[in-house]
């Protein structure tokens, strides 16, 4: 029997505070609509209140907390892809700032989930290979070959919709 | 490439302020659901303690008797083991719990040596064979679609090299399917697909993981 609770009072406001955003960030990119981005977020934090483990420091938590929403979003991506959904959330409901649409992110959401996985981990979080392969459970030299692969994808798409 | 305008665009995509309060509310439900079940695990364990140690004062055993029936008890496990281990192990049906303690589906686990798998290349696909040994029973007799769900490619050195996410379902033909699975990642070389979740689709039903151990070499 599990007597005690995994984690201190408030930490969880903490770590939403700290963290919320970019896994929210995460989670509308690879789902591409709000409501399983909200589920995805959702269960990563039940898996940080029940099953996180001791975390060395800051980074590790961080890493710990990319690593299983990411796993998530496989899983959610997995269900949809039999259970579909009507239509996606546009994603440009949850920008701030300038709102100009200068389609990056549409053609980033029209490649699929592998490439943008990495593709976000590499260049929008800014971790090396190496981290990123034991992030989602891959060799670096796949790692590599994804980060290689969706660049060009990207670019393709990006040039023919939008220059 | 505009690297820098992706890191930016993205960086400004922010989480609306109700949806982080409904996932911290229901991340505190939980918390107090998790308190109250355990406070009421400890009771019960504490009720049933008392009750043992009530039932056990002033009762001894003749030891000729206790030991009779260890022996005997010795001997009943011992026939159990044997007519057990005599027949192959069977699939069962398992509930999927979610964290509140709620059954939200149901898996087949355990069917390893119900499904025979073989893997060959077919262009820069790998094409999966499965047999459904027992088709005609439970829970392979009510399934329409069947398709890989969780697998991975191993090198020669038993590095993971690919992972799959297989959403394709094939029907069932003589309780034989054929399923593909893309190798578009892989260089040449030998191989091992090791499949751990198979699913099965029927209409109007909820998808059915079914959970086992499948290994098939192959060379590309």
């Amino acid at each position: 029997m599990k007597e005690k609770l995994a984690r201190p009072a408030g930490d969880l406001e903490q770590v939403m505070d700290a963290y919320g955003n970019m896994l929210f960030r995460l989670c509308i990119v690879m789902l591409g609509n709000s409501a399983d981005a909200e589920d995805a977020l959702q269960e990563t934090m039940f898996k940080y209140y029940r099953k996180a483990p001791a975390f060395t420091d800051e980074e590790h938590k961080k890493a710990w907390l990319l690593t299983v929403v990411g796993n998530q979003c496989k899983d959610m991506l997995r269900f949809r892809a039999k259970h579909p959904l009507a239509e996606d959330t546009d994603i440009y409901e949850y920008k701030s700032g300038d709102n100009e649409n200068s389609g990056i992110l549409d053609a980033l959401m029209a490649l699929p989930e592998k490439f943008r996985l990495v593709l976000i981990l590499y260049y929008v979080e800014e971790y090396p290979v190496k981290d990123i392969a034991r992030m989602v459970g891959k060799t670096p030299s796949a790692v590599k070959m994804r980060l290689q692969k969706g660049r060009k994808l990207l670019e393709e798409v990006y040039r023919k919709e939008y220059l | 490439m505009e690297r820098n305008r992706l890191k930016e665009e993205i960086e400004n995509i922010k989480m609306p302020l109700a949806m982080q309060e409904r996932i911290l509310e229901n991340c505190r439900t939980a918390e107090v659901n998790e308190k109250e079940n355990i406070f009421m695990a400890k009771n019960t364990a504490a009720d049933t303690n008392r009750k043992n140690a009530k039932n056990r004062t002033g009762k001894k055993w003749p030891r000729i008797a206790t030991v009779a029936a260890a022996v005997a008890l010795c001997l009943g496990l011992g026939g159990i083991t044997v007519m057990a281990g005599s027949d192959k192990l069977e699939g069962f049906f398992a509930d999927v719990t979610r964290w509140d303690g709620a059954v939200v589906g149901t898996t087949y686990e355990q069917a390893t040596e119900e499904i025979t798998v073989n893997a060959a290349v077919s262009g820069d696909c790998l094409v999966v064979d499965a047999v459904l040994l027992k088709a005609e029973e439970a829970p392979y007799a009510y399934i329409e679609g069947f398709g890989v769900q969780k697998y991975h490619i191993a090198d020669a050195k038993g590095d993971v090299v690919a992972e799959g996410i297989s959403s394709e379902t094939v029907a069932i033909t003589d309780g034989k399917v054929s399923v593909a699975l893309s190798l578009d990642e892989l260089e040449s070389g030998n191989y091992t697909l090791i499949i751990t979740e198979f699913v099965g689709t029927a209409k109007a039903d909820q998808d059915l993981p079914i959970k086992g151990y499948w290994e098939c070499k192959f060379e590309l």
